[in-house]
């Protein structure tokens, strides 16, 4: 457990730092509604890395590549339901989380009881949603507007702190109390660590898998559909940008891609250091082609300190 | 004449020993075995030599000069040849691709020379074992298949060593009579060779010298006369004059509590049919790769059956997943900890109470103080040496490993305990009181089902043993009759 | 026979006999020499890059990059002549180094510094990027027309591009023969079998980064004669298709067992499924949609299969 503490308060700190560097270089960059955007970005950034953290801890080479799709999902038949009004909200929420599991589920078990790599069968399913959607938007014609209540919650903050980011933290807390503390959590870790241990332990292997990815089509549906509020409207490809950034997040905050280990602390930490290190890269005044590969340099940096830390352990 | 010889060899994984000055030396002409309990090192000082693993101290010289090889290639090019105990082959290239990988005949042009290839590996692997298919992919084959294949991989290397590691564990009879042939072919061409095995009989007829391992140290090296000297050979190994008489519990039995009437795993087998008492221990013996394993595990859910029925308590049970049995009070000690028994990664805690987690309705929420408990409860109950139960399994030793593998089921075998060869590559005195927890399990009136490779702990813990031959019980031993002669003699009773 | 199952060619090549029939069926003047050809110079690109691909994944990695690799040397393509006055020859000569440099930095980074290659190579994916932006912030510049009017071409009645696919993927063949193509099989089936047997796992893993971009310059080479022009979001598209192409083709992302053909065929397959749609009269948004559906199809077949193997 401190070790993980150790990797998120690293990742904290480097955080901070980055901010603190990056005033000096901008001023402003550590402006209330500039760090109030920071957290914003992070929190829904962090949420979609919760999707991954789940699916890698249950291991199996585990990833979601639909994350994406399934928050395009709850952000655009999201909107399509709420028609803009807030009293819809709550039913409609319960609604796209539904979906979002479902199409989850779908993964689950073409990866628990077809055995179809994960990257291949979410990546599939990624394409079927998404080309879903765009039939459903272009036949539908669908209402695309945020309802007030969205924009409060994803725009709007609490004694300073934006509600999104407070949000980020209690699903956060909710999740690392679940998988620690619940008796299903260490099924899913024991799953990732040892499928055969777990398997002969007494652990229904296959339901544990299916239910990973349903939890993470659920959170990625209800996160899309959050974030409607933040962009002030549902549009194609909504998700798409979070898909391989969520990967990369979790990895950077200390998931192991082969499982049973790693804990989500570390990974939300991480998604408030790259939201940081992204924003510091665009206000600098470089041109795209200057932060991409600024951007990717700074990754690749990143896995080699990761790799030299865990060979330390 | 020396051909290779290792000084002082000392090698460290983390915070384990696993050599600590081991030597030997490997003279022409000769075989050489080398023998050891588990965990003395012996693979690992394999590996050193065949340039798989490097040392982190000692020297090693061939033909007299000092050399270091820090790669297979590198080995391979002093003619440093090893065919490993678990085959290494590339699953989807066929035999013969697989034969010459790394070393591939090249023909015209730089290209593979296939028909060369193709002859020279079809010729090789007669001579171990004719009419082999070179075209099967390796992934097809049987483990005694791929054993062969392993092994002539390393004789088409034209070796000036050979290492076999424990080569003979899936042949037939036949075919170590041909393997010993081409070791002796071998030998008059000058070559030396090292034979890594736990089969005396084998090793008083191939070799002429023996090397003792013990905890990493070699504790002996002589050359074999005409009779290899057994008492003197285990106490080696053992470190102890002699192993202590295990002292039996008077135990009470009780009514049936399993029950199989033809229990098989594929349709040609008969099936197995036996019952099993509350508070017995009944052991199943045989041959190596008869079915005893897999009775167990089909009998604890993780196989699936093919035929055949099992009752507990006189209630017929379907085992169709491990969560069926455990709930039935019914638990397996899987043969393999490393793969099937412990998540490596995690705490003795953890581990000790994943099974009860799985199987606990209520509470959803980890009772954690209950399990810090119940955790030390086992820790003392088991005599686990650890600084505590949150230390992870994999900085514990091979037997106190074995503890907990078996640890985690103590509070859930209720009806039946099932065990496949516990005490494997566990040292004496942790086998003393993993058996000593297991005669307890008994005394408090679970049925125990044990196999064990061992004739000896089969005789030492047992009140009845079942002799297995493919998946039959071939004979039943109790008191008198239950003797070492008797127990092989049916072993081998149905045997060409 | 036997050899084709070995190599799990045999879904892959009747999805695409399936898509190829139906195709014809909606559109009978497919069988045109004109048609066919055009066809061919459409769907090169993608059978090179998804070759490129299917290269990496048999020695056990993957490369998320091979889309953006394909923009940044489009760009350089496009650009390098009005940049350093360069004529064709000498672009030509440039853009293959680096697509070689590329291909170099990954295999560097996951064979020897071991990096796990889904996550490097997105790092290095937005690396490609930024040159391709670096190369034409906006989409222009010009490649020489000599090369499209070459590439639109053909030699004895055979269409460039298609002696273009054949050679590239009959190179691949060849290098079969040779201990390293054979290697690089055995290191993707069983990386520990393959170093025991004193292979090199690093360098063959290396080297077949370095062989596999090369089939990603030709892919952007028949690209980069089609649009003759640089973009950078030209490539985008071409990382994701390659990966199901490859999926496709029987190729299993394990590693060491399918053949770069069947990752051919399953691009051509993945080429013929967007004209089913068009001539069906599907409007094209529905093509997302199909895209995934063939994924899926081919997918059940792929572990259909294999599950009846394994019993």
């Amino acid at each position: 457990m401190t070790a993980f503490l150790r990797t998120g308060g690293l990742l904290l700190a480097l955080s901070i730092v980055l901010m603190v560097l990056g005033n000096f270089v901008t001023p402003g960059f550590l402006s209330f509604t500039q760090v109030s955007t920071q957290l914003k970005i992070s929190a829904f950034l962090g949420l979609f890395a919760l999707c991954q953290t789940f699916v890698l801890i249950a291991g199996g080479e585990g990833v979601d590549l639909s994350v994406g799709a399934n928050g395009s999902l709850g952000g655009i038949v999201g909107a399509a339901l709420i028609q803009g009004q807030d009293s819809a909200v709550l039913p409609v929420a319960i609604l796209m989380g539904l979906a979002g599991a479902a199409v989850g589920t779908v993964s689950g078990l073409g990866v628990a009881l077809f055995g179809v790599p994960p990257l291949v069968m979410t990546l599939a399913i990624a394409s079927i949603v998404n080309g879903g959607l765009i039939i459903f938007e272009s036949i539908a014609q669908p209402a695309i507007a945020t309802s007030p209540f969205l924009a409060q919650l994803a725009g709007r903050t609490t004694l300073g702190v934006p509600n999104i980011f407070l949000l980020w933290i209690a699903i956060g807390l909710a999740a690392v109390w679940f998988l620690s503390a619940t008796a299903w959590g260490r099924k899913i870790f024991g799953t990732g660590a040892n499928a055969k241990v777990a398997l002969l332990s007494g652990t229904h292997v296959r339901m544990v898998k299916i239910s990973v990815y349903a939890i993470s089509g659920l959170i990625a549906a209800l996160t899309g559909f959050c974030l409607i509020g933040y962009v002030g409207a549902a549009f194609l490809g909504l998700g798409d940008a979070y898909v391989l950034s969520s990967i990369v997040v979790a990895v950077i905050g200390g998931m192991s891609l082969a499982g049973g280990r790693g804990s989500y602390v570390g990974v939300a930490a991480a998604a408030i250091l790259i939201t940081v290190l992204t924003s510091l890269l665009t206000t600098m005044q470089i041109s795209e082609a200057g932060r991409q590969i600024i951007f990717g340099c700074i990754l690749v940096v990143f896995l080699l300190l990761n790799r030299h830390l865990d060979r330390a352990h | 004449m020396s051909i290779l010889t290792a000084r002082g060899v000392v090698k460290r994984f983390g915070g384990v020993v696993a050599l600590n000055g081991a030597e030997i030396s490997l003279s022409a002409g000769r075989v050489g075995g080398l023998l050891g309990a588990n965990g003395a090192g012996k693979s690992v000082l394999s590996a050193i030599l065949a340039g798989e693993i490097t040392p982190d101290e000692g020297e090693m010289s061939f033909d007299g000069r000092p050399i270091s090889h820090p790669s297979p290639r590198a080995a391979r090019d002093h003619g440093i040849v090893i065919a490993h105990q678990h085959a290494s082959l590339v699953p989807d290239l066929p035999v013969w691709e697989n034969l010459f990988l790394g070393a591939e005949r090249r023909g015209w042009l730089g290209l593979i020379d296939r028909e060369g290839s193709r002859t020279a590996a079809a010729e090789t692997l007669a001579r171990l074992s004719p009419d082999f298919d070179i075209d099967r992919l390796a992934g097809e084959l049987s483990s005694a298949e791929q054993q062969l294949v392993e092994i002539a991989r390393a004789l088409l290397r034209k070796p000036r060593v050979l290492i076999l590691d424990e080569p003979t564990a899936s042949l037939a009879h036949a075919e170590v009579d041909r393997l010993f042939q081409e070791i002796r072919k071998l030998a008059a061409e000058g070559a030396a060779t090292v034979f890594i095995s736990h089969r005396l009989p084998e090793v008083q007829e191939i070799c002429d010298d023996v090397v003792v391992l013990r905890n990493g140290q070699t504790v002996g090296s002589w050359s074999i006369g005409d009779k290899l000297d057994h008492d003197r050979l285990l106490s080696l190994m053992t470190g102890e004059a002699e192993v202590a008489a295990h002292q039996r519990l008077v135990r009470d039995i009780g009514p049936v509590v399993l029950e199989t009437t033809g229990l098989a795993v594929t349709p040609r087998h008969e099936g197995a049919t036996l019952t099993l008492r509350r508070g017995e221990i009944v052991g199943l013996a045989g041959l190596q790769g008869q079915g005893q394993e897999e009775i167990l595990e089909a009998l604890a859910g993780g196989r699936r059956i093919a035929a055949g029925r099992v009752r507990v308590e006189g209630g017929e049970v379907r085992p169709r997943r491990p969560s069926d049995m455990i709930r039935h009070g019914v638990c397996l000690v899987p043969g393999d900890r490393h793969r099937q028994g412990l998540f490596i990664g995690q705490s003795i805690e953890e581990n000790l109470d994943y099974p009860s987690a799985c199987v606990r309705r209520r509470p959803w929420i980890l009772p954690f103080a209950e399990i810090r408990r119940r955790a030390l409860e086992i820790i003392g109950r088991l005599g686990i040496k650890t600084s505590g139960p949150t230390q992870e399994v994999a900085a514990l030793s091979g037997g106190n490993q074995q503890k907990v593998v078996i640890g985690k089921w103590l509070p859930l075998a209720t009806k039946v305990l099932l065990l496949s060869d516990p005490a494997k590559g566990v040292d004496v005195h942790a086998k003393g009181e993993i058996y000593a927890a297991v005669e307890g399990l008994a005394a408090d009136g679970a049925g125990v089902l044990l196999y064990a490779s061992d004739f000896q702990e089969l005789l030492s813990m047992c009140d009845r043993v079942l002799v297995v031959y493919d998946g039959r019980i071939v004979g039943e031993f109790a008191g008198e009759t239950m003797t070492e002669f008797n127990l092989l003699a049916a072993s081998f009773g149905r045997a060409a | 026979m036997r050899a084709l199952r070995h190599a799990g060619l045999l879904p892959s090549l009747g999805m695409l006999i399936v898509v190829f029939a139906i195709n014809v069926a909606l559109q009978p003047h497919l069988l045109t020499r004109g048609s066919l050809s055009s066809n061919i110079a459409t769907f090169a690109p993608t059978i090179l890059v998804s070759a490129a691909q299917a290269i990496i994944v048999l020695s056990g990695e993957l490369d998320l990059s091979v889309g953006t690799g394909v923009s940044m040397l489009n760009c350089a393509l496009a650009t390098l002549p009005e940049l350093v006055g360069w004529g064709l020859w000498p672009t030509l000569g440039a853009t293959f180094a680096i697509a070689v440099m590329a291909g170099a930095t990954n295999g560097v980074l996951v064979a020897y510094v071991r990096l796990p290659s889904l996550i490097v190579t997105f790092a290095t994916s937005a690396i490609w990027f930024g040159i391709a932006l670096f190369f034409r912030p906006q989409p222009g510049g010009s490649v020489d027309q000599v090369f499209g009017d070459f590439y639109a071409g053909s030699v004895w009645g055979v269409p460039i591009a298609l002696i273009l696919v054949l050679v590239a993927l009959g190179l691949w063949s060849v290098l079969q023969r040779y201990p390293l193509g054979r290697q690089l099989l055995a290191v993707g089936g069983n990386p520990v079998a393959a170093f025991h047997a004193g292979i090199d796992v690093r360098w063959v893993k290396f080297c077949g980064y370095c062989i596999a971009w090369c089939f990603v310059y030709l892919g952007s080479l028949a690209i980069s004669a089609q649009t003759l022009s640089g973009d950078s979001r030209l490539g985008l598209p071409y990382t994701l298709t390659s990966v199901a192409a490859v999926v496709i083709g029987g190729i299993s992302l394990a590693g060491g067992r399918g053949s770069v053909w069947g990752a051919a065929f399953g691009a051509i397959a993945l080429g013929l499924v967007a004209n089913v749609i068009y001539f069906a009269g599907i409007p094209s948004i529905y093509q997302e949609f199909f895209k995934g559906i063939v994924i899926c199809i081919a997918l059940s077949f792929t572990f259909i299969v294999g599950r009846r193997k394994a019993a």
